[in-house]
Protein backbone atom coordinates (compact mmCIF):
# COMPACT_ATOMS: atom_id res chain seq x y z
CA UNK A 1 0.00 0.00 0.00
CA UNK A 2 1.03 3.37 -0.78
CA UNK A 3 2.10 5.81 2.03
CA UNK A 4 1.02 8.65 -0.44
CA UNK A 5 -2.40 10.39 -0.37
CA UNK A 6 -3.26 12.52 -3.22
CA UNK A 7 -5.93 14.63 -3.53
CA UNK A 8 -6.89 16.31 -7.27
CA UNK A 9 -8.43 20.01 -7.65
CA UNK A 10 -10.46 20.41 -10.62
CA UNK A 11 -10.95 23.79 -11.66
CA UNK A 12 -13.45 24.68 -14.44
CA UNK A 13 -11.70 26.61 -17.40
CA UNK A 14 -14.68 27.99 -17.98
CA UNK A 15 -15.76 29.73 -14.42
CA UNK A 16 -14.45 33.48 -13.69
CA UNK A 17 -13.13 32.60 -9.94
CA UNK A 18 -11.77 28.93 -10.60
CA UNK A 19 -9.70 30.99 -13.20
CA UNK A 20 -8.47 33.40 -10.88
CA UNK A 21 -7.89 31.63 -8.53
CA UNK A 22 -5.87 29.26 -10.48
CA UNK A 23 -3.71 32.24 -12.02
CA UNK A 24 -3.13 33.55 -8.59
CA UNK A 25 -1.77 29.88 -7.25
CA UNK A 26 0.10 29.45 -10.17
CA UNK A 27 2.07 32.54 -9.53
CA UNK A 28 2.93 31.75 -6.51
CA UNK A 29 7.18 30.61 -5.77
CA UNK A 30 6.95 27.52 -3.96
CA UNK A 31 4.88 24.25 -5.62
CA UNK A 32 1.14 23.89 -5.75
CA UNK A 33 1.10 21.08 -3.23
CA UNK A 34 2.98 22.70 -1.13
CA UNK A 35 0.77 26.07 -1.20
CA UNK A 36 -2.24 24.44 -0.62
CA UNK A 37 -0.54 22.48 2.63
CA UNK A 38 0.62 25.93 3.81
CA UNK A 39 -3.22 27.20 3.42
CA UNK A 40 -4.42 24.55 5.54
CA UNK A 41 -2.12 25.20 7.84
CA UNK A 42 -2.96 28.88 8.28
CA UNK A 43 -7.29 27.67 8.62
CA UNK A 44 -5.78 25.47 11.23
CA UNK A 45 -4.25 28.56 13.30
CA UNK A 46 -6.69 31.13 12.59
CA UNK A 47 -9.64 28.36 13.49
CA UNK A 48 -7.63 27.23 16.88
CA UNK A 49 -7.62 31.35 17.56
CA UNK A 50 -11.20 31.67 16.71
CA UNK A 51 -12.42 28.89 19.63
CA UNK A 52 -10.02 30.53 22.15
CA UNK A 53 -10.93 33.67 21.78
CA UNK A 54 -14.66 32.29 22.16
CA UNK A 55 -13.59 30.69 24.85
CA UNK A 56 -11.86 33.21 26.05
CA UNK A 57 -14.42 35.89 25.80
CA UNK A 58 -17.00 33.18 27.37
CA UNK A 59 -14.75 32.90 30.50
CA UNK A 60 -14.35 36.53 31.20
CA UNK A 61 -18.48 36.96 30.74
CA UNK A 62 -18.74 33.99 33.33
CA UNK A 63 -15.63 35.87 36.01
CA UNK A 64 -18.15 39.16 35.40
CA UNK A 65 -21.49 37.46 36.40
CA UNK A 66 -19.35 35.33 39.02
CA UNK A 67 -17.48 38.64 40.34
CA UNK A 68 -20.96 40.70 40.17
CA UNK A 69 -23.07 37.61 42.33
CA UNK A 70 -19.89 37.77 44.46
CA UNK A 71 -20.46 41.23 45.15
CA UNK A 72 -24.00 41.50 45.70
CA UNK A 73 -23.56 38.78 47.87
CA UNK A 74 -21.28 40.43 49.82
CA UNK A 75 -23.46 43.97 49.60
CA UNK A 76 -26.13 42.64 50.98
CA UNK A 77 -24.18 40.73 54.02
CA UNK A 78 -22.44 44.50 54.64
CA UNK A 79 -26.45 45.69 54.03
CA UNK A 80 -24.97 48.46 52.43
CA UNK A 81 -26.74 48.18 49.20
CA UNK A 82 -29.47 48.99 50.91
CA UNK A 83 -29.51 52.53 50.47
CA UNK A 84 -32.26 53.22 48.52
CA UNK A 85 -34.39 51.01 50.52
CA UNK A 86 -37.31 52.49 51.95
CA UNK A 87 -37.61 52.86 55.41
CA UNK A 88 -41.18 53.01 56.68
CA UNK A 89 -41.79 52.68 60.23
CA UNK A 90 -44.93 50.94 61.62
CA UNK A 91 -47.94 52.89 63.67
CA UNK A 92 -46.56 50.83 66.93
CA UNK A 93 -43.22 51.36 66.18
CA UNK A 94 -44.13 55.89 65.93
CA UNK A 95 -46.11 55.61 68.95
CA UNK A 96 -43.26 53.27 71.00
CA UNK A 97 -40.12 55.74 69.47
CA UNK A 98 -42.71 58.64 70.87
CA UNK A 99 -43.48 57.16 74.17
CA UNK A 100 -39.79 56.82 74.99
CA UNK A 101 -38.90 60.25 74.11
CA UNK A 102 -41.46 61.10 75.92
CA UNK A 103 -40.14 59.27 79.24
CA UNK A 104 -36.55 60.17 78.39
CA UNK A 105 -37.04 63.49 78.47
CA UNK A 106 -39.43 63.24 81.74
CA UNK B 1 -33.94 64.51 53.67
CA UNK B 2 -34.12 62.50 57.47
CA UNK B 3 -31.06 60.62 58.26
CA UNK B 4 -29.91 58.33 61.29
CA UNK B 5 -26.22 58.25 61.34
CA UNK B 6 -24.56 56.48 64.60
CA UNK B 7 -21.09 58.05 65.28
CA UNK B 8 -19.77 55.29 67.52
CA UNK B 9 -16.41 55.22 69.52
CA UNK B 10 -14.94 52.53 67.24
CA UNK B 11 -17.17 53.11 63.65
CA UNK B 12 -19.60 55.70 62.00
CA UNK B 13 -22.01 54.10 60.36
CA UNK B 14 -24.67 55.75 57.85
CA UNK B 15 -26.78 54.02 55.47
CA UNK B 16 -24.31 54.15 52.78
CA UNK B 17 -21.47 52.49 54.78
CA UNK B 18 -19.22 52.96 57.84
CA UNK B 19 -15.72 54.12 58.15
CA UNK B 20 -13.31 54.00 61.12
CA UNK B 21 -14.21 57.02 63.62
CA UNK B 22 -10.61 58.22 63.25
CA UNK B 23 -9.67 61.56 62.18
CA UNK B 24 -5.87 62.65 61.32
CA UNK B 25 -4.86 66.38 59.64
CA UNK B 26 -3.25 65.32 56.57
CA UNK B 27 -3.82 64.05 52.83
CA UNK B 28 -4.02 60.71 51.47
CA UNK B 29 -1.46 59.81 49.08
CA UNK B 30 -2.37 58.06 46.44
CA UNK B 31 -0.19 55.32 46.39
CA UNK B 32 -1.12 51.80 44.93
CA UNK B 33 -4.33 50.81 46.81
CA UNK B 34 -6.20 53.45 48.58
CA UNK B 35 -8.43 52.04 51.58
CA UNK B 36 -12.52 52.32 50.67
CA UNK B 37 -13.22 53.80 54.44
CA UNK B 38 -10.77 56.60 54.10
CA UNK B 39 -11.91 59.79 52.98
CA UNK B 40 -10.12 63.31 52.03
CA UNK B 41 -11.77 65.78 53.79
CA UNK B 42 -10.89 69.45 53.59
CA UNK B 43 -12.75 71.50 56.01
CA UNK B 44 -12.39 75.17 57.32
CA UNK B 45 -9.08 75.79 55.18
CA UNK B 46 -7.57 72.34 56.65
CA UNK B 47 -7.10 69.10 55.24
CA UNK B 48 -7.88 65.67 56.84
CA UNK B 49 -7.89 62.03 56.55
CA UNK B 50 -11.05 60.95 58.21
CA UNK B 51 -11.31 56.78 59.15
CA UNK B 52 -7.78 56.78 60.38
CA UNK B 53 -5.86 58.68 62.44
CA UNK B 54 -6.79 59.19 66.55
CA UNK B 55 -10.26 58.68 67.68
CA UNK B 56 -12.07 60.30 70.23
CA UNK B 57 -13.42 58.78 73.33
CA UNK B 58 -15.18 60.05 76.66
CA UNK B 59 -17.97 62.10 77.73
CA UNK B 60 -16.49 64.93 75.71
CA UNK B 61 -16.45 63.53 72.52
CA UNK B 62 -19.28 64.39 71.14
CA UNK B 63 -18.66 68.20 71.46
CA UNK B 64 -15.55 67.99 70.06
CA UNK B 65 -14.21 68.83 66.77
CA UNK B 66 -13.43 65.49 65.06
CA UNK B 67 -16.96 64.12 66.26
CA UNK B 68 -18.38 67.08 64.26
CA UNK B 69 -16.03 65.94 61.13
CA UNK B 70 -16.90 62.25 61.05
CA UNK B 71 -20.95 63.32 61.32
CA UNK B 72 -20.55 65.85 58.11
CA UNK B 73 -19.01 63.13 56.32
CA UNK B 74 -21.47 60.65 56.87
CA UNK B 75 -23.50 63.43 55.99
CA UNK B 76 -21.98 63.80 52.63
CA UNK B 77 -21.49 60.28 51.57
CA UNK B 78 -25.25 59.85 52.18
CA UNK B 79 -26.34 61.70 49.46
CA UNK B 80 -26.15 61.97 45.92
CA UNK B 81 -27.12 66.35 45.70
CA UNK B 82 -24.51 68.50 46.90
CA UNK B 83 -26.51 70.57 49.09
CA UNK B 84 -28.37 68.83 51.47
CA UNK B 85 -30.69 69.67 53.82
CA UNK B 86 -30.97 67.11 56.81
CA UNK B 87 -33.45 66.60 59.40
CA UNK B 88 -31.04 64.22 61.91
CA UNK B 89 -31.15 61.57 64.54
CA UNK B 90 -28.56 60.37 66.65
CA UNK B 91 -27.96 58.88 69.58
CA UNK B 92 -26.64 58.11 73.57
CA UNK B 93 -26.27 55.71 75.65
CA UNK B 94 -29.02 55.94 77.37
CA UNK B 95 -27.63 56.32 81.10
CA UNK B 96 -25.66 59.70 79.16
CA UNK B 97 -28.75 60.80 78.04
CA UNK B 98 -29.89 62.78 80.67
CA UNK B 99 -26.77 64.18 81.23
CA UNK B 100 -26.12 65.08 77.65
CA UNK B 101 -29.13 64.88 75.42
CA UNK B 102 -30.05 68.76 75.28
CA UNK B 103 -26.99 69.80 75.59
CA UNK B 104 -25.71 67.97 72.53
CA UNK B 105 -29.48 68.10 70.41
CA UNK B 106 -28.63 71.82 70.90
CA UNK B 107 -24.80 71.89 69.85
CA UNK B 108 -25.85 69.94 66.84
CA UNK B 109 -28.80 72.28 65.93
CA UNK B 110 -26.04 75.20 65.91
CA UNK B 111 -24.00 74.00 63.57
CA UNK B 112 -26.46 75.52 60.79
CA UNK B 113 -25.08 75.46 57.78
CA UNK B 114 -21.74 73.80 57.13
CA UNK B 115 -19.50 73.83 53.83
CA UNK B 116 -16.88 70.30 53.83
CA UNK B 117 -15.27 69.04 50.75
CA UNK B 118 -15.17 65.25 51.08
CA UNK B 119 -13.48 63.21 48.62
CA UNK B 120 -13.19 66.13 45.69
CA UNK B 121 -16.68 67.06 46.49
CA UNK B 122 -18.02 70.23 48.00
CA UNK B 123 -20.95 69.80 49.64
CA UNK B 124 -22.86 72.95 51.75
CA UNK B 125 -25.16 71.04 54.26
CA UNK B 126 -27.79 72.67 56.34
CA UNK B 127 -28.91 70.70 59.38
CA UNK B 128 -32.52 71.83 60.03
CA UNK B 129 -33.17 69.84 62.51
CA UNK B 130 -31.40 67.24 65.07
CA UNK B 131 -33.21 64.81 67.40
CA UNK B 132 -31.18 62.72 70.21
CA UNK B 133 -32.02 59.02 70.58
CA UNK B 134 -30.85 56.60 72.68
CA UNK B 135 -28.67 53.48 71.81
CA UNK B 136 -29.09 49.68 72.10
CA UNK B 137 -33.55 50.42 71.27
CA UNK B 138 -33.91 47.18 69.24
CA UNK B 139 -37.02 45.97 70.94
CA UNK B 140 -38.54 49.16 69.37
CA UNK B 141 -37.21 47.63 66.04
CA UNK B 142 -39.06 44.22 66.52
CA UNK B 143 -42.15 45.53 68.18
CA UNK B 144 -41.25 43.05 71.10
CA UNK B 145 -43.28 43.84 74.13
CA UNK B 146 -42.39 41.29 76.57
CA UNK B 147 -39.29 41.54 78.52
CA UNK B 148 -36.26 41.81 77.09
CA UNK B 149 -32.34 41.94 77.16
CA UNK B 150 -30.18 43.65 74.94
CA UNK B 151 -26.20 43.81 75.15
CA UNK B 152 -24.79 46.44 72.97
CA UNK B 153 -20.60 45.41 72.85
CA UNK B 154 -19.39 48.80 71.49
CA UNK B 155 -16.17 49.19 70.70
CA UNK B 156 -15.89 52.15 74.15
CA UNK B 157 -18.50 51.01 76.39
CA UNK B 158 -20.70 48.21 76.98
CA UNK B 159 -24.48 48.99 76.81
CA UNK B 160 -26.90 47.34 78.60
CA UNK B 161 -30.77 47.47 78.70
CA UNK B 162 -33.56 45.74 79.69
CA UNK B 163 -37.24 46.37 78.33
CA UNK B 164 -40.46 45.57 78.79
CA UNK B 165 -43.59 46.60 76.95
CA UNK B 166 -41.33 48.47 74.69
CA UNK B 167 -40.14 50.67 77.73
CA UNK B 168 -36.41 50.57 79.40
CA UNK B 169 -36.56 48.78 82.92
CA UNK B 170 -33.10 48.80 84.22
CA UNK B 171 -29.84 49.96 82.28
CA UNK B 172 -26.55 50.47 82.56
CA UNK B 173 -22.96 51.47 80.73
CA UNK B 174 -19.65 49.56 81.30
CA UNK B 175 -16.54 51.23 80.49
CA UNK B 176 -14.91 47.51 79.24
CA UNK B 177 -15.59 48.12 75.45
CA UNK B 178 -13.89 46.25 72.76
CA UNK B 179 -10.92 48.96 73.04
CA UNK B 180 -10.00 48.12 76.63
CA UNK B 181 -9.71 44.42 75.63
CA UNK B 182 -7.60 45.46 72.47
CA UNK B 183 -5.12 47.14 74.62
CA UNK B 184 -4.99 44.46 77.02
CA UNK B 185 -4.25 41.59 74.41
CA UNK B 186 -1.57 44.44 72.20
CA UNK B 187 0.29 44.59 76.13
CA UNK B 188 0.08 40.53 76.01
CA UNK B 189 1.40 39.86 72.92
CA UNK B 190 3.86 42.56 72.49
CA UNK B 191 5.01 41.26 76.38
CA UNK B 192 5.28 37.54 75.32
CA UNK B 193 5.34 37.38 71.71
CA UNK B 194 9.12 37.55 70.45
CA UNK B 195 9.44 40.48 68.05
CA UNK B 196 5.57 41.39 68.80
CA UNK B 197 4.82 45.28 67.63
CA UNK B 198 1.41 45.14 67.90
CA UNK B 199 -1.18 48.77 67.99
CA UNK B 200 -4.44 48.15 69.90
CA UNK B 201 -5.94 49.19 66.37
CA UNK B 202 -4.23 46.30 64.90
CA UNK B 203 -6.31 43.72 67.28
CA UNK B 204 -9.62 43.71 65.72
CA UNK B 205 -8.12 41.84 62.38
CA UNK B 206 -6.51 39.11 64.30
CA UNK B 207 -8.92 38.33 67.46
CA UNK B 208 -10.26 35.16 66.34
CA UNK B 209 -7.32 33.77 64.38
CA UNK B 210 -5.11 31.14 65.79
CA UNK B 211 -2.12 31.91 63.91
CA UNK B 212 -0.35 35.13 62.42
CA UNK B 213 2.71 36.65 61.10
CA UNK B 214 5.31 38.20 63.64
CA UNK B 215 8.67 38.51 63.14
CA UNK B 216 8.00 37.03 59.74
CA UNK B 217 7.50 33.70 61.80
CA UNK B 218 4.56 32.18 61.95
CA UNK B 219 2.75 32.75 65.68
CA UNK B 220 0.20 30.89 67.42
CA UNK B 221 -1.64 33.45 69.40
CA UNK B 222 -4.45 31.44 70.53
CA UNK B 223 -3.67 32.13 73.98
CA UNK B 224 -5.11 35.73 73.43
CA UNK B 225 -8.59 33.75 73.92
CA UNK B 226 -8.53 33.55 77.37
CA UNK B 227 -7.70 37.31 77.40
CA UNK B 228 -11.02 37.71 75.63
CA UNK B 229 -13.20 34.93 77.69
CA UNK B 230 -11.87 36.91 81.04
CA UNK B 231 -13.24 39.64 79.55
CA UNK B 232 -16.74 38.87 78.68
CA UNK B 233 -17.28 36.87 82.06
CA UNK B 234 -16.58 40.14 83.74
CA UNK B 235 -19.17 42.30 82.40
CA UNK B 236 -21.53 39.52 82.37
CA UNK B 237 -21.18 39.62 86.22
CA UNK B 238 -21.34 42.66 86.35
CA UNK B 239 -25.43 42.42 83.97
CA UNK B 240 -25.78 39.02 86.27
CA UNK B 241 -25.65 41.45 89.09
CA UNK B 242 -27.45 44.46 87.75
CA UNK B 243 -30.10 43.09 85.77
CA UNK B 244 -33.02 40.35 85.99
CA UNK B 245 -31.75 38.64 83.44
CA UNK B 246 -33.86 35.47 84.36
CA UNK B 247 -37.04 37.62 83.61
CA UNK B 248 -35.88 38.00 80.08
CA UNK B 249 -37.27 35.73 77.24
CA UNK B 250 -35.10 37.18 74.96
CA UNK B 251 -30.97 38.04 75.37
CA UNK B 252 -30.23 40.05 71.71
CA UNK B 253 -26.56 41.06 70.74
CA UNK B 254 -25.82 44.33 69.26
CA UNK B 255 -22.53 46.67 68.63
CA UNK B 256 -19.24 45.99 66.63
CA UNK B 257 -17.78 43.80 68.95
CA UNK B 258 -20.72 41.43 68.74
CA UNK B 259 -19.51 39.15 65.56
CA UNK B 260 -16.55 38.34 67.20
CA UNK B 261 -17.23 38.04 71.07
CA UNK B 262 -20.52 35.72 70.51
CA UNK B 263 -19.06 32.53 71.28
CA UNK B 264 -17.62 34.00 74.37
CA UNK B 265 -21.00 35.56 75.27
CA UNK B 266 -23.14 32.11 74.82
CA UNK B 267 -20.87 30.51 77.31
CA UNK B 268 -22.32 33.14 79.79
CA UNK B 269 -26.21 33.17 78.33
CA UNK B 270 -26.85 29.99 76.49
CA UNK B 271 -29.68 31.61 75.05
CA UNK B 272 -28.13 34.63 73.81
CA UNK B 273 -28.87 35.42 70.07
CA UNK B 274 -26.30 37.55 67.49
CA UNK B 275 -28.93 40.12 65.69
CA UNK B 276 -28.19 40.14 61.87
CA UNK B 277 -25.89 42.93 60.86
CA UNK B 278 -25.52 43.90 64.53
CA UNK B 279 -23.22 46.53 64.06
CA UNK B 280 -25.59 48.56 62.05
CA UNK B 281 -28.55 47.93 64.53
CA UNK B 282 -28.24 51.45 65.94
CA UNK B 283 -28.06 53.30 62.58
CA UNK B 284 -31.16 51.26 61.26
CA UNK B 285 -33.04 52.26 64.63
CA UNK B 286 -32.05 55.73 63.87
CA UNK B 287 -33.24 55.68 60.36
CA UNK B 288 -36.52 54.54 61.61
CA UNK B 289 -36.70 57.26 64.43
CA UNK B 290 -35.72 60.01 61.76
CA UNK B 291 -39.01 58.35 59.71
CA UNK B 292 -41.22 58.60 63.03
CA UNK B 293 -40.48 62.29 63.88
CA UNK B 294 -39.47 64.36 60.67
CA UNK B 295 -41.89 62.99 58.34
CA UNK B 296 -44.67 63.77 60.56
CA UNK B 297 -43.80 67.67 59.92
Amino acid sequence: MSNRKSKPIPFNLTNKRDIKLLEYAEKQDIAFASYIKNLIEKDMVKQAEQVENIEKNYKTKIDEVELKNMLKKVLKELSIDKADEEIKTTNTQKSSIKSLLKNLNK
Amino acid sequence: MNLGIDVGNGYTKFNEGKFASKVKVGEIINFGKVKKENHQVEFEGTKYIVGEGASFTGDNRYFEKYYKLCLLTAISLSSKEDFIEVNLVIGLPEKKFKLLGDKLQKHIKSFGQQQIKVNDTLYNIRINDCLVFIEGAYPIKTEEEYNVLVIDNGAGTINVTQWEELAITTSASYNEGMNKMYADITSYLNANKEGADFKPSEIEKIINKKNVIIDNKETDISDIRPIVENHIVEIASYIKNDFKVKNASKIYLIGGGGADTITYWQKQFPVIQLVENSQMINQKIYDLVADSEFNEQ
